[in-house]
C-alpha cells in the first residue's frame, strides 16, 4: 500500500512551497553516524518529507546510548544502528527508499555517497569527520558538521571548497598527526545537547536544500544550554 | 591507553572515561548460559551483572563492558570473565 505524499505531508503546506516540498522529495541524503546528533537528524528529515537516504554506522546500540539516542530504546539494545533507522524511517514514510551501511566512514566509502545532494556529519571522532570532508570535496557535495558534548553543541555547513581542517586549523585533512593532537571526545552529553545539534543541522541541510540561507563555515552555531545567551553565531 | 589484541578478543578502553570493552573477534555470548556474579537485569539482549563489585553488561552480540576500571584491573577482569564464560559454555 502505497500512502500518498501529500497526506503524510500535508502540514508542512503555508511554510513550504509546494516546489519547496518536491524538492525535498526528490533529494538524497547521506546521514553518517546514527547516534545522539545523528537520530534527531533523521527523525527531523523524514518527517519534513526527505525520500531517499544513505545510512552509516558500524555500531550497535548499548545500554549507555540510552539517555540521548532517539533510536535507542530497550528493545534495541545491541541491534545494528543502521537497521533500527532504517525501521524508523520505514514506519514513518513507508515510501523512503534507504542504503544503509553497517561500518564507518572511510575513503572507501566515498562511491556511496557520490549519488547525493547532501551529506550530514553526525560523526563522533575526528578521524571519520576528516573522510567525509576529504569524500564530499572531491565530490562536490557539500555536508553540514555537528557535534554535542556536555551542554553544548556547534552546527556549520561546509560548502565544497571549504575543507574541515582549514576551518579547525589542522595541518592538512589526511594528517595523522592531527588525531593524536586533537581532543578527545568527551563522554558527558546531556540528550537536550545532541536533540538540538541533530535538529539544527537537518534545519540547515533542509535550508540547502530549498534554498533558503544557511550558516557557512567558517561561521558556526553555537548553543549552550546552561547559558543565558543559548543560541549565537560565531566566525572561528 | 592501548588497545590489547588477544587472539579470540580484544580489550579496548571506552570514549567514556573509566570504562573498558571486550570484543569477541567472532562468535556470540549464549545469555541463558553466563554465570557470572550478580544478575541485576537480563533481557535477550543484554545481561547486566555486579561480579567482584564491578558493573558488567554482556552482550549476546559478543561484546562485554566493564564500568569503574583502569588498564590493569581491566587486564585482570577480562581474563577472569572470558575464562568463566568458557567454562560455563557461554562463548558460542
Amino acid at each position: 500500500m502505497k500512502i500518498p505524499y501529500e497526506e503524510l505531508f500535508f502540514r508542512n503546506r503555508g511554510t513550504l512551497s509546494a516546489k519547496e516540498q518536491s524538492k525535498l522529495k526528490k533529494a538524497r541524503v547521506a546521514i553518517v553516524g546514527l547516534g545522539g546528533t545523528g537520530g534527531f537528524a533523521l527523525e527531523n528529515l523524514v518527517r519534513v518529507g526527505v525520500e531517499n537516504f544513505v545510512l552509516f554506522d558500524s555500531d550497535r546500540f548499548e545500554l549507555s546510548n540510552s539517555n540521548r539516542q532517539l533510536l535507542c530504546s530497550i528493545r534495541m539494545i545491541d541491534k545494528w544502528k543502521t537497521g533500527a533507522a532504517a525501521r524508523r524511517l520505514k514506519g514513518i514514510n513507508p515510501n523512503v527508499k534507504v542504503r544503509t551501511h553497517v561500518q564507518a566512514f572511510d575513503s572507501n566509502a566515498r562511491s556511496k555517497i557520490s549519488d547525493c545532494d547532501f551529506v550530514l556529519d553526525c560523526s563522533d571522532n575526528i578521524e571519520t569527520r576528516l573522510a567525509i570532508s576529504s569524500a564530499c570535496s572531491r565530490l562536490r557535495i557539500p555536508f553540514v558538521f555537528c557535534s554535542a558534548s556536555f551542554s553544548r553543541g556547534m552546527v556549520s555547513v561546509f560548502l565544497p571548497n571549504k575543507k574541515f581542517g582549514s576551518v579547525f586549523h589542522f595541518p592538512s585533512d589526511n594528517s595523522k598527526a592531527t588525531f593524536k593532537t586533537a581532543p578527545k571526545s568527551c563522554s558527558s552529553v546531556i540528550c537536550p545537547a545532541p536533540a538540538i545539534s541533530g535538529t539544527l543541522a537537518a534545519s540547515q541541510a533542509i535550508n540547502f536544500l530549498i534554498g533558503k540561507p544557511f550558516v557557512k563555515a567558517p561561521e558556526f552555531i553555537f548553543f549552550n544550554l546552561f547559558s543565558k545567551e543559548l543560541l549565537w553565531k560565531k566566525r572561528i | 591507553m592501548e588497545k590489547k589484541n588477544l587472539d579470540f578478543c580484544t580489550v579496548e578502553p571506552c570514549a567514556s572515561s573509566n570504562a573498558f570493552e571486550i570484543k569477541f573477534k567472532s562468535g556470540k555470548i549464549d545469555l541463558n548460559r553466563v554465570a557470572l556474579g550478580e544478575v541485576l537485569a537480563k533481557t535477550p539482549a543484554v545481561l547486566i551483572c555486579k561480579f567482584e563489585g564491578k558493573g558488567i553488561s554482556i552482550y549476546a552480540s559478543g561484546r562485554i563492558m566493564i564500568k569503574g576500571i583502569n588498564k590493569q584491573e581491566a587486564d585482570k577482569f577480562s581474563e577472569e570473565i572470558v575464562s568463566s564464560l568458557r567454562a560455563s559454555g557461554a562463548l558460542e
